[in-house]
């Protein structure tokens, strides 16, 4: 049975491999996945520098100057412990030495001030050529604790070393406060020994509680809802001008008549749409693959021949983020993601059928990055603002409305933040638009193809769709009468 | 098998661009359509494949309506396109598989068109040793030419029984217009039914049995041409002679007489005038070179039946 449909595997065929053998394709392609490939490597070569600078110090004193009051030198000696350290910085400063410089200080400044000078700090502060140390003053005013790290140029010690300490002391200072508050050792020990506090505080249907940390989960699935959601915006930014040039191809090249004696303009549309789409996943895949391989390859720099998940990754996945999926809603999400990608697909089209020169292919675009920037935009807001943790009514509308649906509504599915039964709504919603879309896009192509003027306006588009409808009723009418 | 056009009219707002249009080819040959620029040729032809909709009327093929789908239909279009950068080969593969050509036998017909169309070179470039494994060239390396030989290759690939031919000839030297012009008399020879438009009288005079002629989306003449040019009679006179006959002519009172270079062409009011002028001319002794009577072209009819209607 032959419908408006057939022959749109041939067509989609034909894009297809036509847009695989394309060298602008190919390269770009190429290009992309280099840069993918290359990203991680670099910035965990980058961060190894640092690392690597850190794994020895040019401190090997410090000299304490403690004008708090509260006698804090003997608690430095808790910097010394491992459970101090990152394990990038294991044992760095385990054997400095403390030294209190507090009264030496004191009495230089106050011999000054006794010989009717101000305090000279070039002079309280003396540094030997040959010396490792750097001065660390802590100081008690009005509530507050400043600490100030001091160095001379003239001596072993180097700037970077410097700046490397004070992000650890900043980090620790607290500790020695706690020791010299008599916090024992054990409590400290539990203290530290406490890296996350977690909550009981829900049942399953066993009455067995759920573990779950629900500020962790909430963060984690803000970065899985927002990352889908910037991943379909990269995608659909980048494959949206494509289709509507493959779509404008047969136009601008007057070969559409020829394929109208074979095949109708609905195939031609759902064909090529469908090819450049697939040619979208196939670069995006090829891309994340890339980036696969980036994640190894940086997993094994400055790891000594072990894999360790580069520190920007492992942040990305942790438990919490996707222990809401589970296959009905991962399926439900990948069909909105689809019909979403159709959907967009369609639209692009739609700003390919409304230009009839290649030259005007941004001018039609403007339209679909107009919708997408809308769609994406209140997507964005939902997510950026927590709203689609909630039951706000901003979040049903940017889940519900077929423009920005793609966007929001996989993420929200996969975290759970969005019921099953919604999802499927969601979907029907899409799909409807889609086919709503796909017959309205089929129209304005079929009346632009003998069209050479300039770009169509919406209001242009909208007129079409109503010609469109008046003659396919007066079609339906005719087909009446000659049944008769 | 007939094809049948009836009361097709079609409207763009209050502007009517096909008024009523019917006519039909019972047997096989050549069906012309011609008129002016804007006389709505093409706009006939894309409603006859379904590429614009009509407001009113049918487009039968053997009694049903003629749908590209079902109906093997070719059509070598006035516009004429290619992919620029897409392979020739690829090109035509694709266009034989949207009128569901099994692949292998489209290989065979492209391999037969390209060598009778003569652009087997292109198609099927000669390894060099600089490129030994030479690929059928894209279609922006082709000239204008060459590109319409792939398009009429793309147009008869599927072997179709309906063959429409906007403009088939324009735009071609005279060696490749002898080429179209052979094949399309090959195609009448394999009983096809050719819808052709041109302006070129002397090819649809040529090829075409029946013609319509259009103006402004009426058809103010139709029929068969052999008939239609027999009911005008002879009525063209060509004379040419050594002497001066211009006070004969006068004498005659003839309804046109236009005198060029060499001859008089004379539109006489029938046969027996004609016979009148020819005795009197011999009786008076002027020497003749030429005497012809004959019907009227097809141009000559064109002029006549557009010119009076834009007239009017």
């Amino acid at each position: 049975m032959k419908n408006n449909l057939t022959g749109w595997k041939s067509i989609f065929q034909f894009t297809l491999v036509q847009n695989l053998k394309s060298k602008s394709i190919k390269i770009t392609t190429l290009i992309m996945c280099l840069i993918a490939m290359a990203v991680l490597p670099v910035v965990t070569l980058m961060d190894g520098e640092d690392e690597k600078a850190k794994e020895s110090t040019s401190i090997k004193k410090v000299y304490v100057v403690d004008n708090s009051g509260w006698n804090l030198i003997e608690d430095f000696s808790v910097l010394k412990a491992d459970t101090y350290y990152e394990s990038h910085e294991a044992g760095l400063y385990t054997e400095v030495e403390y030294i209190d410089r507090t009264e030496d200080v004191l009495s230089k400044a106050a011999e000054h001030i006794r010989n009717g000078q101000e305090p000279d700090f070039e002079k309280i502060y003396t540094f030997d050529k040959e010396d490792s140390g750097i001065y660390l003053e802590i100081n008690h005013i009005d509530g507050n604790i400043n600490v100030s790290l001091m160095y001379s140029k003239d001596t072993k010690v180097s700037k970077s070393d410097v700046e490397a300490y004070n992000g650890f002391v900043q980090k620790h200072f607290e500790e020695v406060l706690l020791s010299n508050q008599k916090v024992s050792k054990e409590a400290l020990d539990i203290i530290h020994s406490c890296q996350e506090v977690e909550f009981y505080d829900e049942l399953n249907q066993d009455g067995v509680p759920e573990q779950e940390n629900k500020e962790r989960n909430k963060r984690d699935a803000y970065w899985l809802v927002y990352g889908i959601a910037m991943v379909i915006l990269f995608m659909l930014a980048f494959g949206g001008e494509r289709i509507a040039m493959s779509i404008i191809v047969e136009k601008s090249s007057k070969i559409m008549e020829y394929l109208m004696t074979s095949v109708k303009p609905m195939a031609v549309v759902v064909g090529k749409v469908l090819a450049s789409l697939l040619l979208l996943v196939i670069q995006f895949t090829a891309i994340f693959a890339s980036l696969g391989i980036s994640v190894v390859i940086a997993g094994f720099i400055n790891s000594e021949g072990t894999f360790r998940m580069p520190s920007a990754v492992s942040g990305m996945f942790k438990s919490g983020s996707l222990s809401s999926v589970t296959p009905v809603n991962l399926i439900l999400a990948f069909l909105i993601l689809v019909a979403g990608f159709l959907l967009y697909g369609m639209l692009a089209a739609l700003a390919g059928a409304a230009v009839s020169k290649m030259e005007e292919i941004s001018e039609g675009v403007k339209i679909y990055s107009f919708i997408m920037i809308i769609g994406a935009y209140l997507s964005i807001f939902v997510i950026s603002s927590g709203s689609y943790t909630g039951d706000s009514f901003v979040k049903y509308l940017a889940c519900f409305l077929p423009i920005s649906a793609p966007f929001i509504t996989p993420g929200t599915l996969l975290s759970a933040h969005l019921s099953v039964v919604f999802g499927l709504l969601v979907l029907g919603i899409l799909l409807i638009s889609l086919v709503l879309l796909t017959k309205f896009v089929a129209g304005v192509y079929e009346s632009m193809i003998y069209y050479n003027g300039s770009a169509l306006k919406i209001k242009d588009i909208i007129q079409i769709s109503k010609q469109n409808r008046q003659q396919a009723a007066a079609d339906n009418s005719t087909d009446r009468k000659e049944e008769k | 098998m007939s094809l049948e056009v009836k009361n097709i009219v079609k409207r763009y707002g209050e502007k009517t661009v096909v008024n009523n249009l019917s006519f039909e080819m019972k047997e096989p040959g050549v069906y012309a359509l011609l008129g002016t620029n804007g006389a709505g040729k093409t706009t006939t032809i894309r409603i006859m494949l379904g590429m614009l909709s009509k407001d009113s009327g049918e487009v039968l093929w053997n009694g049903k309506p003629l749908d590209i789908l079902s109906n093997n239909v070719g059509y070598l279009a006035e516009e004429r396109g290619l992919y620029p950068k897409y392979s020739l080969m690829d090109q035509l593969l694709y266009f034989a598989k949207l009128k569901n050509v099994p692949k292998e036998e489209a290989k065979k017909r492209i391999k037969y068109w390209s060598g009778r169309l003569q652009v087997d070179e292109y198609i099927y470039p000669k390894a060099t040793k600089k490129n030994p494994k030479r690929n059928a060239m894209n279609a922006d390396q082709l000239s204008k030419g060459n590109q319409q030989k792939i398009q009429l290759m793309a147009a008869l690939i599927s072997d179709p029984d309906i063959i429409v031919l906007d403009e088939p000839l324009s735009g071609l030297d005279p060696v490749n217009a002898d080429l179209f012009k052979t094949i399309i008399r090959e195609e009448i020879e394999k009983k096809k039914y050719l819808i052709m438009s041109s302006h070129q009288m002397p090819t649809i005079e040529e090829f075409c049995s029946d013609i319509t002629i259009l103006n402004r989306g009426n058809a103010v003449l139709q029929g068969n041409l052999n008939e239609i040019k027999k009911s005008y009679g002879r009525v063209n006179m060509n004379v040419r002679c050594e002497d001066d006959i211009s006070k004969y002519i006068e004498r005659f009172e003839f309804e046109q007489v236009t005198v060029t270079a060499e001859d008089y062409q004379i539109k006489v009011k029938n046969e027996n005038q004609a016979m009148e002028f020819l005795k009197e001319l011999v009786n008076a002794g002027v020497r003749l070179i030429k005497f012809e009577l004959r019907e009227p072209s097809l141009h000559e009819i064109f002029v006549e039946k557009v010119g009076s209607v834009h007239e009017e």
